[in-house]
């Protein structure tokens, strides 16, 4: 019996479904992203809006990385549906939190598909996804530093501020 | 043709010699290329089969355009998920047979 799918797709069927779940999730994180950026210029942040807004394009940026993937390699990219995105926060502390908090879902989630490509033997994708692998760790990072930023000022008075203009060379 | 994989109301088949791939269903009987076939089941793996049992599909029917519309399966929940076995062991069965 000849093997049509594997002549149509170079990737696992199985690594395509989660591939197209991880477009879905970096599409969720980039509309999370633009949520934070307007909540931030509502509050007169600019620098964090503006890191905010080029955290969305990235985002989606990844996800239309994975998609052509998926299509260039025969396989069929879902358009994903956005779901409900959080527009209220308390402090610029919790949105970086959460910032974070959605990074390092996105880093297990790119972690668990490369698990799965090892079991499936599927190295293609696992070698398309280190370049994931190492973003995840520099965007994580980045989160990170301005949290430090922000235990190490606090958010009283002219800190904030202060930490806003930093937040651009996060 | 192959017999892929069969079940009480479904069968599945793969046709070599035209590359494609034949889904019957009682006395119909669709023809898929790759790419349709599996687009169902993208299209069975996405629904949301908890609407069955929580009041926002009360019917607890799913309508599925196959084949770019050519086809329409109106299915039961247990269909859904007669269909949904049908197609994982189907692919479940080619992954084996690739591995020859």
């Amino acid at each position: 019996m000849k093997d049509l799918v594997r002549q149509k797709i170079s990737i696992n069927i199985d690594i395509m479904d989660l591939l197209n779940e991880q477009i879905a999730m970096e599409a969720d994180a980039s509309a999370s992203y633009l949520a934070m950026a307007s909540w931030c210029d509502q509050h007169a942040l600019t620098h964090s809006a503006e890191f905010f807004y080029d955290q969305s394009a990235e985002e989606r940026e990844h996800m239309m990385k994975i998609f052509r993937f998926v299509n260039d390699n025969g396989g069929a990219a879902l358009s994903p549906q956005i779901g409900k995105v959080a527009h209220n926060y308390s402090s610029l502390q919790e949105v970086f939190e959460l910032a974070l908090d959605q990074e390092i879902k996105v880093t297990k989630s790119i972690n668990n598909i490369i698990q799965q490509c090892r079991k499936k033997a599927d190295f293609g994708t696992e070698n398309f996804l280190q370049w994931f692998v190492q973003e995840q760790l520099e965007e994580e990072q980045k989160m990170r530093r301005v949290l430090d930023l922000i235990e190490l000022m606090g958010t009283d008075g002219i800190a904030l501020r202060l930490i806003d203009e930093r937040v651009k060379e996060a | 043709m192959n017999l892929l994989c069969q079940s009480t109301n479904f069968a599945a088949y793969q046709c070599d010699q035209r590359r494609c791939f034949f889904l019957t269903h009682g006395s119909k009987e669709m023809q898929l290329s790759c790419c349709q076939f599996i687009a169902l089941r993208q299209k069975l793996n996405s629904l949301d089969l908890s609407a069955h049992f929580d009041g926002r599909n009360p019917s607890g029917i799913e309508i599925l355009s196959v084949c770019n519309r050519a086809h329409l399966l109106v299915l039961d929940t247990h269909q859904v998920l007669e269909l949904k076995n049908l197609l994982r062991a189907s692919f479940g069965f080619m992954e084996m047979n690739s591995m020859v």
